[in-house]
């Protein structure tokens, strides 16, 4: 009996490139405070890589600004640029959070295009 | 065929419901959004910390700042940055890589309910001075460090 | 200290005449081979023994720190999260790459493995693909960071701190010693051999990067270069090979599984990681 090889059933739904603006966001409950972690997939481009592939200059791509709001109360914003680093990576701390809060955060990239998540706080 | 009728009320209703579709996302700083971000595309180091009036400061390192980077950046591209202020109340963190195309990196502003800390990442272009200054009040405090950066970080030597 | 220096000289010059100067290159035990060169590092950098997992960071607090803030929530995450679903996926028979490689159940990491009915080499990868076969599914490319990558990344990573524990049969000894010659061979434009940079020059500057020294560098792999490339410890090799000016041998050819063989036995007793940072 011929044994059937399976083409990569496993592959074609993982190979494909995670989306831009992903977030992962973890908090943390601390001693006097709570950590609030948090990781945008988002190639910063800075308009002076050249991509190898067809010779030509990638251009700028980059989150202008970001903001972090517990129970729709800004309590964080910022205005970053091309000179963050990819996948920009944010630690903060927040002096109270309780269960049942919502933090959520908006980022707006340098087209002017903006991008929210949104988080409800279960146990801390 | 339909009647259209126009009465005032509706008018201002359909108004409303056109300015609510074409601007829904009013945040808070998205007014100073448009204010500050020229800075950003400032190329000198000088006219910039004048501009911000942050010249004819003491350039010291102010002991409210706790400013921690590394001494040599392992990839410019990847640089671990972390601000702690010692200071109350609201504040604003502006971080400058001196020797960057454009200096001015990246502003935090801390409203109440957050500890003035932040820890992120950062490209430097070469190996230069990381100024940051913090606005609370009308006072500006400042601190600074020099890292050294042998694989520049913004953008010929990332990954193609 | 006045004699540390001494101790060295001595230690290297009677390691070094068995290995240049000896006709028979082999005549040394592995055993014995393996505790030579662990104690010459250990007496090099008074590091213990654990510490070699972290290859060339712990000559540099600040390297360290870095490698710990940028671990501290890292942005290649995605590949080892990848990686957790393909491992346990069911694929074929409700059985899933778990269930095949049994990695988990074993209190010691003991890869790369000697299979002594097959007589051959079976690296990571291979068992990998190994069990892909046993499940009817096509076989993954060792250097493909979506798939073979990603496993290899989170199953490194699961199985962290754990002993890397290399079994060597009488009848693997040759492919062990072929692994040795290969490791102390000159090769490409700059007639270098490892040996020439990882074992007499590690902590040493080349560049702007410390040598890092032989021991533990295949525990810490696959490893992801400025946070984003992958490297399996094979891969890595080549980039070595490369650099010097010499032809690099194929992904999982008969020498890059021998040299890696060869590398993990001498590097046993040091713990694993995986899935980790590297400038």
């Amino acid at each position: 009996m011929q044994q059937m090889i399976l083409k990569s059933p496993l592959v074609v739904a993982e190979k494909k490139q995670l989306a831009k603006n992903d977030i992962r966001l973890k908090v943390s409950r601390k001693e006097n405070f709570f950590d609030l972690k948090f990781l945008i997939r988002h190639p910063m481009e800075t308009g002076r890589r050249i991509d190898k592939i067809n010779n030509k200059l990638v251009p700028k791509d980059y989150i202008a600004s970001l903001s972090v709001s517990i129970n729709d109360k800004v309590v964080f914003d910022s205005h970053l640029s091309r000179s963050v680093s990819k996948n920009p990576f944010m630690h903060l701390k927040v002096q109270k959070l309780f269960a049942g809060d919502i933090i959520k955060v908006n980022w707006i990239d340098n087209k002017n295009k903006v991008y929210k998540y949104k988080k409800t706080i279960n146990e801390i | 065929m339909m009647k259209f009728t126009l009465t005032r009320r509706s008018f201002i209703k359909r108004l409303s419901l056109y300015y609510f579709c074409l601007f829904p996302f009013q945040t808070n700083f998205s007014y100073a959004h448009q204010n500050i971000k020229k800075f950003f595309e400032y190329t000198n180091k000088e006219k910039l910390f004048n501009d911000l009036s942050f010249s004819d400061l003491d350039l010291s390192n102010d002991k409210n700042i706790n400013l921690k980077t590394p001494d040599i950046a392992e990839n410019g591209s990847i640089v671990p940055i972390q601000i702690e202020s010692f200071i109350d109340g609201e504040q604003t963190f502006y971080v400058f890589s001196s020797k960057n195309e454009n200096p001015l990196t990246s502003i935090y502003h801390f409203h109440e309910n957050m500890v003035p800390f932040v820890s992120t990442r950062l490209k430097l272009q070469e190996s230069s001075k990381l100024h940051v200054f913090i606005k609370f009040n009308s006072n500006i405090v400042h601190a600074a460090n020099d890292i050294e950066v042998t694989i520049g970080g913004c953008g010929e030597e990332t990954i193609g | 200290m006045k004699y540390k220096s001494l101790f060295l000289t001595i230690t290297l010059s009677y390691f070094f005449s068995i290995q240049c100067f000896s006709f028979d290159k082999n005549e040394i035990s592995p055993y014995l081979f393996k505790k030579n060169i662990q104690n010459f590092f250990l007496n090099k950098h008074s590091f213990p023994l654990e510490s070699f997992i972290h290859s060339g960071l712990i000559f540099s607090n600040d390297s360290m720190e870095q490698y710990n803030s940028i671990m501290d929530f890292p942005p290649f995450q995605d590949y080892i999260d990848r990686g957790e679903k393909l491992f346990y996926k069911k694929i074929f028979n409700n059985k899933s790459l778990s269930s095949c490689l049994k990695i988990e159940e074993n209190k010691d990491f003991k890869y790369p493995k000697f299979d002594t009915e097959k007589s051959k080499i079976i690296t990571l990868e291979r068992q990998i693909n190994l069990c892909l076969a046993e499940l009817n599914h096509k076989k993954w490319k060792h250097n493909d960071p979506f798939t073979m990558g990603s496993v290899m990344a989170f199953i490194k990573s699961k199985n962290k701190g754990k002993t890397l524990i290399v079994d060597l049969p009488d009848i693997a000894l040759d492919n062990f010693n072929n692994g040795k010659e290969l490791y102390f061979k000159r090769i490409g434009k700059m007639n270098l051999a490892c040996s020439s940079c990882h074992l007499l020059n590690s902590g040493k500057f080349f560049r702007d990067e410390q040598l890092s020294p032989t021991i533990g560098q295949p525990n810490h792999y696959p490893i992801f270069r400025k946070a984003e490339q992958y490297y399996s410890i094979q891969m890595r090799y080549q980039l070595c090979m490369k650099s010097v000016g010499a032809e690099p041998y194929e992904l999982n050819s008969k020498e890059l599984n021998q040299l890696e063989f060869f590398h993990s036995f001498i590097s046993s007793g040091i713990p694993i990681n995986g899935g980790v940072y590297r400038r």
